[in-house]
């Protein structure tokens, strides 16, 4: 195995108008490994990651997956870098008139070549991994959020990606089905899945993070392994932040 | 009181072919405009350049002319420069035009409904904007607008009856010929707005159905 990053991000720079939401970002993501983006509000972790699959086309800086780097510029290489990155949002947004199931086939079928078999197969395989194969045939308006939120990760692993995104995807739920979620996502951690997660949950992070990003202000303050980044921040900056959160960030811990 | 039942029945016939045509040439309409407005729409809503320009003044230009004149366009004006179209397709062309270019904004609205997030969402999956379109957004637009595009429709199909104007036998056509050979206003006259309304209950009672089948996967 080749030492060189899955993701490696040099440099990276984002405006929004006047406004600079990414300064000079630069990030490696080692394959099978979980990085957490930490950080305030405003701060640009989900700009960033949005960056990483071209949701939001960086400015300047350089992008490279898997040992290829990306045109910029070039819509057609961020479709098809897309479908070597799944994404799961914090909204969920599975398609509403859609089943469970054709959520999950669609882009396979279209995107992969998959058979509707073949696609369907899989499909029925991942659900029955998140305790959901027997919603398949449900629509998501009748699932809860937890529930929704699990199909998507399920959705986006359809796509037989190299590396997941996940922005925010336990901030619209309820403390009773955010446990459901994180552990979907702890088991695919222990799976090897490489993932880049921007949360607020910080007792995941801790527990299942490999390295903690934090960022304030469109930057990377300071970056390490969980247990020296909660446990003694080098930064001002991130100490404050880290003590705002901790009476509650526990409280999750599973 | 001088209402004549007989006659009416005498002209039964007629009147159904003229019905047939008003049938025919409306639906073939309804549904090619349906083309066009989710064609439009997708070219507004995609941005795709130049096109984009040009969909919005078509839009423009038949929202803001009479459609009498549009019609008078097509079969007076367009062989003036070697396009000859039949009665029934020019009426065709005219009726699909004329609400194709409503449907596009029927769509518009409502495509402006569906959020950015299931855009990202189809993106991320690795779909085109094309496929985001007619996978994702149209099908969920068109629920949204199905109220609005069956109003449109339902104008369509009472705006068939210009095309009297240009000599297509259709029903009002068949209307105003007995008329002037037999003065039976009256009758007639009562004749098709009846067969006018039974038609747009029809359509009327068709999207209904359309609605329920297409809102299935929002009923818990």
């Amino acid at each position: 195995m080749s030492a060189e990053p899955l993701i490696s991000l040099r440099g990276l720079e984002k405006r929004f108008g006047a406004f600079q939401a990414l300064h000079g970002i630069d990030l490696d993501v080692e394959a099978g490994s979980v990085v957490v983006l930490i950080g305030p509000s405003g701060s640009g972790k989900s700009t960033l990651i949005r960056c990483i699959n071209g949701l939001v086309r960086p400015d300047a800086g350089s992008l490279s997956v898997a040992g290829r780097s990306v045109d910029l510029g070039d819509e057609g290489a961020w479709q098809r870098l897309r479908t070597e990155i799944g994404m799961v949002f914090q909204d969920y947004a599975l398609f509403p008139h859609l089943t469970v199931l054709r959520n999950m086939t669609l882009a396979p079928m279209r995107r992969l070549g998959l058979s509707r078999a073949e696609a369907e197969a899989q499909a029925r395989a991942l659900l029955a991994r998140v305790g959901l194969a027997h919603k398949a045939e449900d629509f998501p308006g009748a699932l809860s959020g937890g529930q929704q939120q699990r199909v998507a990760i399920v959705r986006a692993l359809a796509m037989r990606p190299k590396a997941i995104l996940f922005d925010e995807p336990t901030s619209a739920l309820d403390p009773e089905t955010i446990v459901d979620v994180l552990d979907v996502m702890r088991g695919l951690a222990r799976d090897g899945t490489t993932m880049v997660v921007v949360t607020h949950e910080m007792g995941f992070a801790r527990e299942v993070a490999d390295r903690v990003v934090f960022m304030a202000e469109g930057a990377i303050v300071e970056e390490g392994p969980p247990d020296a980044l909660f446990g003694a921040p080098l930064h001002a900056r991130t100490q404050a932040f880290l003590s705002l959160l901790r009476p509650t960030s526990e409280a999750l811990h599973a | 009181m001088d209402f004549d039942l007989a006659y009416l029945m005498a002209q039964g016939p007629a009147l159904m072919r003229g019905l047939w045509l008003t049938v025919q040439v409306s639906l073939i309409s309804i549904v090619l405009s349906v083309l066009v407005g989710l064609l439009g729409a997708a070219v507004r809503v995609l941005e795709v350049p130049v096109l984009d320009r040009v969909v919005a003044a078509y839009v423009e230009f038949i929202r803001n002319t009479p459609m009498l004149a549009q019609l008078f366009f097509i079969f007076y004006g367009l062989p003036g420069i070697g396009l000859k179209l039949s009665l029934f397709w020019s009426g065709v062309l005219c009726l699909t035009l004329w609400a194709g270019a409503y449907q596009i904004e029927n769509l518009r609205g409502g495509l402006a409904t569906v959020g950015k997030g299931l855009r990202e969402a189809s993106y991320a999956l690795g779909l085109t904007p094309w496929r985001f379109f007619h996978l994702v957004a149209a099908p969920l637009a068109i629920r949204v607008a199905l109220p609005a595009m069956l109003n449109t429709a339902i104008s369509l199909l009472k705006n068939s009856s210009y095309l009297q104007a240009i000599g297509l036998a259709e029903l009002t056509y068949v209307a105003i010929d007995r008329i002037s050979m037999d003065f039976r206003t009256l009758e007639m006259f009562a004749a098709i707005c009846v067969i006018y309304l039974a038609l747009v209950l029809v359509l009327s009672f068709l999207a209904s159905r359309l609605e329920f089948r297409l809102n299935a996967p929002f009923r818990h």
